[in-house]
């Protein structure tokens, strides 16, 4: 029953969302003189007319700081794992807590010496 | 749920990885297509450890697939190193560019 | 309701941390020195914390009764601040001298763990007893031992032999050091991974390192070439692998190697699924060892390669992935064994063939060691096929043979490369058994070793290879084996003669050899001549390695 009470409060705002936006458009469309021409109709880039299409090829140089960040991003998922574990151990366990805590910040830490190496070597850095 | 589905998607996923490794000449997509056979890899673990063997409280194929998403971006991230040394190199990604040793 | 379900309580396997402690020791060895690389010019910040960290651990595993490991943590924590102390300003001499004691405290961990696990003594032959630890995530059992042997052996030498080379092609990166120790620890982690998992990581580790140091020379387009293409085909094959894992998973609900075996071994496990993971497994690790239709990559990247980097690959990884591949065939998949054997048997006969005719029409002494390690792989596979003990020991053994082989050859490559530069053909080699014969004489047996002939290494690796195979009634694959040695032998006598028989050109530079390489090229003949003359005693250890976490 919650999960209606809670869920159902969310639609009835993003029902009352939607209205709200179809009532604003609805009305200024209603109010607004029209005027169409085709210099409306262009790319809006600053005054400077629009050159180019819209497809360009992104520098190859986006990925490597794309990538640096996937990586370290993508080893949080073996802390999601840990994090069920950890709150379950005590000293009955074969692995006490303490074992736990060090064992994570252990990979942490090899995860951050990558990182002070990438730094060092200058990959954060554009130019 | 049939397990049918599962296995056609990972099977379909995994051939147009396959194909995107032969077709492709840029680089960046050829590293696209692998990621696609591992994702692949993934559906079949994750699937298959859901649907057949629910009973494994190890969850084991699930496990299998964490180690295969980290494996897969660090793949990722050593593959696009070598790919943009090359570009820096001779300004190309292009993979048939690659053609100095033939015997 | 999700949380719910998990905090019910859960198995935590026992860490067993003995069992890899040659692994922990080379994989923090790593780590301290990439930080050391990092830390420029106050690697002493960096030195003695470490040391202090080594000492404090070395004293406490003392204290514990762990006499050897507290007594290896001990000395490589004294030996790191006096190594940047005595090496002040050549950051590269540190690394090296790092890397190889840190791979010398590792053999002897492993030489520790290997007394450890003996069983019997006195006269009689002492057998391995197999062990699993984490949960059976690992076993040592013999295949694990004689691949952290070969391979530990392998890095320890490839070290001093490629420091001069490094030097010369200004490739003397601090990140060699550490990407070589890693590439070991999976190569070892490879050889002891029992579990899917287990298996998989250490592949990728192994492969993540191999594919940045065939990379190394980044502005030689040669060099980009050949970690371009081991990366791409490598992660295809990686991929292909884990389809058939998947599968493998899919067929019998088990990660772990002998629940699998046993799994298959069932009348009701599907066995369709499972001969196409066994297929795609197939695929996938005779990629990683170039078994011949999936040999393609090799001569490329072996011949693009720095050199030292190819002689690493050569011997240290084939020993790793042919581990691999003895563990899944023997342990996980006996139960197909009607299916695996002809074709890996196939597969086999088809390497020796085309690996040893290619290798016959090449020019460049890289590349024609390229296709005389795709031929190596062919006779290794033999005892694979053999499903016996003596195939499994003398396999392993073979391995360890032809490493050893193949890094003084490669050694011998590194000292005339030094000077000439570039490529080395054929030409490059006329009359040099004259000008320089130490060089000429060391490349020359070690070409005897791995073409097979009797006093050397290579011919007792071939006798304890193709005997197993005729035990095992395979004796055409035997004869097939030994045509294509014949084939081999013509062409690395072929070298041989070029050597020694030709006309010196005097216009090109005489090989030199530094201190390190001096050293390595003349502990690998040394091995050779030695393990072709007193093989007993590896053959022993070989023999007790037959024993399998089943």
């Amino acid at each position: 029953m919650s999960f209606f009470e809670q869920y159902g409060t969310f639609a009835i705002l993003v029902v009352l969302g939607c209205l709200l936006y179809a009532l604003i458009m609805v009305v200024s469309r209603v109010m607004r003189p029209s005027v169409p021409s085709p210099q409306k109709l262009t790319t809006y880039e600053c005054g400077v007319p629009a050159e180019g299409t819209g497809w360009t090829q992104v520098n190859i140089r986006y990925y490597v700081f794309a990538f640096l960040f996937v990586i370290f991003d993508v080893e949080a998922i073996f802390l999601f794992p840990w994090a069920v574990i950890v709150g379950g151990l005590d000293a009955t366990t074969p692995v006490s807590p303490m074992f736990a805590v060090v064992a994570m910040f252990l990979f942490i830490g090899t995860l951050l010496e990558g990182l002070a190496y990438a730094w060092k070597k200058g990959v954060l850095r554009w130019d | 749920m049939s397990p049918l589905g599962p296995l056609l998607l990972a099977t379909l996923l995994f051939c147009v990885g396959i194909y995107g490794v032969i077709a492709r000449r840029n680089a960046v997509l050829v590293l696209m297509s692998v990621e696609l056979m591992l994702n692949a890899v993934n559906i079949n673990l994750v699937a298959f450890s859901n649907l057949l063997f629910p009973e494994d409280a190890a969850v084991s194929g699930q496990i299998f697939a964490l180690f295969i998403i980290g494996v897969a971006a660090a793949e990722v991230g050593v593959g696009l190193a070598i790919v943009f040394n090359m570009f820096r190199n001779r300004a190309s990604v292009n993979v048939d560019d690659v053609d100095l040793m033939r015997w | 309701m999700f949380l719910a379900q998990a905090t019910e309580p859960l198995e935590i396997p026992e860490v067993a941390w003995s069992s890899f402690a040659p692994e922990l020791a080379l994989t923090a060895a790593a780590l301290v020195l990439l930080l050391i690389a990092i830390a420029k010019g106050r690697q002493q910040l960096v030195a003695v914390p470490a040391a202090v960290v080594s000492l404090a651990a070395g004293i406490w595993l003392v204290t514990q009764q762990l006499v050897v490991p507290g007594g290896v943590a001990i000395a490589l924590g004294l030996a790191l601040p006096a190594l940047v102390f005595a090496f002040p300003r050549r950051g590269s001499l540190v690394q090296a001298w790092g890397a190889g004691l840190a791979l010398v405290g590792a053999l002897v961990l492993t030489g520790w763990q290997y007394l450890t696990v003996l069983e019997g003594g006195g006269t009689e032959v002492a057998t391995i007893v197999p062990q699993a630890a984490l949960a059976g995530a690992l076993a040592n059992d013999g295949i694990a031992f004689f691949t952290r042997i070969t391979v530990y052996l392998t890095g320890l030498l490839v070290v001093p032999i490629g420091y001069g080379y490094l030097q010369d092609r200004r490739i003397n990166r601090a990140e060699v050091e550490p990407l070589l120790l890693l590439a070991v620890v999976g190569m070892a982690a490879l050889g002891t991974a029992n579990d899917l998992i287990t298996l998989f990581v250490a592949l990728e580790v192994l492969s993540l390192a191999l594919y940045v140091l065939a990379g190394l020379a980044r502005r030689d387009r040669r060099s980009q070439e050949a970690s371009l293409k081991y990366f791409v085909l490598g992660a295809v094959a990686s991929a292909i692998l884990l389809y058939g894992m998947a599968l493998t998973y899919v067929a019998s609900g088990e990660l772990a190697l002998p629940a699998i075996g046993s799994s298959l071994g069932l009348v009701t496990t599907d066995r369709v699924v499972a001969t196409l993971g066994l297929a795609l497994i197939t695929v996938g690790l005779g990629f990683k060892v170039a078994l011949v239709p999936f040999h393609l990559w090799t001569p490329d990247v072996y011949q693009g390669s720095p050199t030292n980097v190819t002689a690493f690959m050569a011997a240290a990884t084939k020993a790793a992935g042919f581990a691999a591949i003895l563990r899944l065939y023997l342990v996980a998949f006996p139960g197909l064994q009607g299916l695996w054997v002809p074709v890996l048997a196939v597969l086999a006969a088809l390497t020796m063939l085309y690996g040893a005719y290619l290798a016959l029409v090449q020019r460049d002494l890289k590349r024609m060691l390229a296709y005389s390690s795709i031929t190596h792989a062919g006779y290794a596979t033999i005892g694979v096929v053999a499903v016996s003990d003596a195939g499994l020991s003398g396999t392993l053994w073979y391995l360890l043979t032809y490493a050893v082989s193949t890094l003084g050859a490669f050694a011998c490559v590194i000292a005339i490369e030094r000077t000439r530069g570039g490529e080395v053909g054929l030409l490059e080699l006329r009359g040099l058994g004259r000008t320089s014969p130490a060089i000429a004489g060391i490349l020359s047996l070690c070409l005897l070793s791995l073409a097979g002939l009797p006093p050397t290494a290579g011919f007792v690796g071939k006798l304890v290879v193709f005997q197993a195979g005729v035990q095992a009634g395979l004796t055409w694959l035997v004869v097939i084996g030994v045509l294509s040695s014949v084939v081999a032998a013509f062409f690395y006598l072929r070298i041989a003669g070029t050597m020694f028989l030709e006309d010196a050109d005097p216009a090109l530079p005489l090989p030199a050899a530094s201190s390190g390489l001096t050293v390595g090229t003349a502990v690998s003949a040394a091995l050779v001549v030695f393990l072709g003359i007193q093989p007993q005693l590896f053959l022993q250890v070989a023999d007790s390695a037959a024993a399998l976490v089943r």
